[in-house]
């Protein structure tokens, strides 16, 4: 038997934030994502961080530009998580949104 | 967005993240401020008028200093917060510091100390200006990013906001105004 897919109409709808990423040195997308998510888990605690939605869709090494993919009521959070993050694998970083999304192709176009 | 409390050398990383001004402490040129401190009141006061400044700060540390805050500017530190409905009545802008919720590592008490300043701000009618007190520039952030992260830490999105850029640019006009004053009998020549 044929698995129905979900119809569009009960899928959650996502948004995506471009973010840059500014340190001394440049990062690993493993580095990024842990400091976002632990950063996350500490301000926001672990189920307010799972309500986020929060996945760590792309990163360019060598931009330091990266996509977050998030619920799309949550892109307030999403931004203070950003604010709140201010170290990447224990050197001093600074992250700042460059805008926001609903598809990843139309992100990268405008922000990339 | 204006931030009242930043480096010189950090001018130029500030308007490249969407901050219109920059307000400097200890500057010579542009917006300049002064942290002003001092053990009794009158020479606080005096320190407050004489600082060659466009604006002044005062770093809420002493209760009964602050109650009697000569400075345009009463700076609340999350850390140790001095402030009371006593001292809200007496001031008009207040600053929030949001550097120990963003970089200390007891942000959770500096939170909570955010709470408590927000509730005595909106009953004594304050006008909160907001600043991240940057020391590098990896401590700067973008207003917009700070615009949410107030409104995630309690504020509504009309405060959070009039925070940003309202209130900044209703102290900047204060400041214009005090400059531009000229005193009775003092005729203009130019």
């Amino acid at each position: 038997m044929k698995v129905k897919r979900l119809p569009p109409t009960l899928k959650k709808r996502q948004r995506y934030v471009v973010f840059e990423v500014a340190g001394e040195e440049t990062f690993k997308k493993e580095e990024v994502y842990k400091s976002l998510a632990s950063t996350g888990i500490k301000a926001l605690g672990e189920i307010g961080f799972a309500g986020l939605g929060f996945w760590l869709t792309d990163f360019d090494e060598n931009k330091q530009k990266g996509i977050l993919k998030i619920n799309h009521d949550q892109k307030d959070q999403a931004k203070a998580l950003l604010a709140l993050a201010s170290t990447v694998n224990g050197k001093p970083a600074r992250f700042s949104s460059m805008g926001v999304s609903g598809t990843i192709k139309k992100a990268k176009k405008k922000w990339w | 967005m204006i931030d009242f409390h930043v480096k010189a050398d950090l001018r130029d990383e500030a308007k490249r993240l969407g901050y219109s001004d920059i307000g400097v402490i200890g500057a010579d040129s542009g917006l300049r401020g002064a942290l002003i401190d001092a053990k009794d009141e009158r020479v606080l006061r005096d320190r407050a008028k004489s600082a060659k400044a466009d604006y002044t700060l005062y770093l809420s540390h002493d209760a009964k200093l602050a109650r009697s805050c000569p400075a345009d500017v009463l700076c609340l530190d999350f850390e140790r917060l001095v402030y009371d409905t006593v001292i809200g009545k007496s001031a008009d802008f207040v600053e929030f510091d949001l550097h120990s919720v963003i970089f200390s590592k007891t942000g959770v008490r500096a939170a909570s100390c955010f709470e408590k300043a927000l509730r005595i701000a909106r009953r004594c009618k304050n006008r909160i200006i907001v600043s991240t007190r940057p020391e590098n520039r990896y401590q700067l952030r973008s207003p917009r990013d700070i615009e949410c992260l107030l409104a995630v830490l309690g504020m509504t999105e009309e405060e959070a906001s009039a925070a940003v850029s309202k209130n900044p640019a209703e102290l900047l006009k204060k400041i214009r105004g005090k400059k531009k004053r000229i005193a009775k009998g003092v005729s203009d020549s130019g």
